[in-house]
């Protein structure tokens, strides 16, 4: 399965909810698909563009102060690097909170170097001691979309690690600047919240 | 010590505990992450047990610059508490995520290495905090005994919010005492 089809799915059946992007490929793939599905510019997309690990902590920030499902696109690599994030989502709970883990076994932008989940590590079990409501673990796109169907409608915290595979493309660094994700992302939960900027 | 100078002690670490709780609330700063340390223990207890906040107690001082931006970009504004230690964790979320997405978080950081240290592996990195926070270009002032606290906390929020980048307040031994030993 392509990370590229698992977001593609996650824009197509979200509806307008947040979506956090990992750094590098994964947030490079959610602009050219959301541009692609003709859903620009979606307000709701975080892009990160650093911040190594934290792509599930700054949804995890969101979440609590939503009611909206709030799905992180997380990747092994990232995961790895903050492990401790999965048990205090764990420890607070949230039940509007869905990881899905792109898991390549590798950190492939950097040369296709594995990462533990290549090894002995696996995701799903990690989330689950940590205290994840749901936790999933599929291997191609149809199963990845009737999980993800599912997630939307559960209490979580659920976790769905997707096993997927690299192409060797990376596509363009998206075009929209931190800052700029930031006002238009904020803005757009404030207005939600129906609160003043 | 003199009993006076306890009792006088005391009344001064209420008066900047209650500092500090006023100033978030008049910044509308009712999501908090941190990662304990016994010196702003006084100040996070509080917030606990105050309804008014969010809390969230993080891993590692790096997963409450995630925790505290995630709430931010979501319209509630949020700060951090850690100690100097934990503050060497969180230099490449700042510099990566706070600084080019001009993410604006207050963090109160506790300053190891001050006066009446005792542990040689808190010196390095208490002494470096702030010359790190002049190399980033993340603004700081530090509290001590003096008596324009609440303007230094208040005023330096604003100026947090105003410059949208994140600024470090950090606490002094002699705001609060110290590590007793």
């Amino acid at each position: 399965m392509l990370r590229y089809d698992v977001i593609k799915n996650i824009l197509q059946t979200s509806n307008n909810s947040p979506v956090i992007s990992n750094l590098g490929p994964t947030s490079d793939e959610l602009w050219h698909i959301t541009k692609e599905l003709e859903l620009l510019p979606r307000e709701r997309n975080f892009y990160t563009y650093g911040s190594m690990g934290l792509c599930s902590s700054i949804a995890l920030g969101i979440a609590i102060n939503t009611n909206e499902k709030v799905v992180s696109i997380d990747g092994d690599g990232s995961l790895l690097m903050n492990l401790g994030t999965l048990s205090t989502i764990g420890r607070v709970s949230p039940d509007n909170l869905i990881i899905v883990a792109c898991d390549n076994e590798m950190w492939a932008q950097t040369g296709y170097q594995p990462t533990a989940t290549a090894f002995n590590t696996e995701l799903e079990n990690v989330s689950k001691f940590c205290g994840f409501k749901n936790t999933f673990k599929c291997t191609n796109i149809d199963e990845f979309k009737n999980i993800f169907e599912n997630a939307l409608k559960i209490k979580g915290p659920t976790m769905i690690v997707a096993k997927t595979k690299e192409t060797g493309e990376f596509p363009e660094v998206t075009p929209v600047e931190p800052e700029f994700t930031t006002y238009r992302f904020r803005n757009s939960m404030l207005n939600n919240n129906e609160a003043k900027l | 010590m003199l009993i006076q100078d306890i009792i006088l002690w005391g009344y001064k670490m209420q008066e900047w505990v209650k500092i500090i709780i006023d100033s978030l609330k008049e910044h509308n700063i009712s999501f908090i992450s941190y990662v304990p340390d016994i010196s702003i223990d006084k100040v996070t207890k509080e917030i606990e047990s105050d309804p008014y906040f969010t809390v969230v107690p993080a891993t590692r001082e790096e997963e409450c610059i995630g925790i505290a931006s995630g709430s931010y970009v979501s319209g509630v504004n949020s700060a951090i508490f850690m100690q100097s230690s934990g503050f060497g964790n969180c230099i490449n979320a700042l510099t990566s995520l706070n600084l080019p997405a001009r993410i604006p978080i207050p963090m109160f950081i506790n300053l190891r290495g001050e006066i009446g240290e005792f542990n040689i592996a808190q010196v390095t990195m208490g002494r470096s905090t702030r010359p790190i926070l002049d190399v980033i270009n993340i603004p700081h002032v530090t509290l001590d005994n003096d008596i324009n606290l609440h303007k230094k906390v208040s005023g330096n929020i604003t100026l947090c919010y105003a410059s949208k980048i994140p600024l470090a307040i950090c606490l002094s031994p002699l705001l609060h005492g110290g590590k007793i030993a």
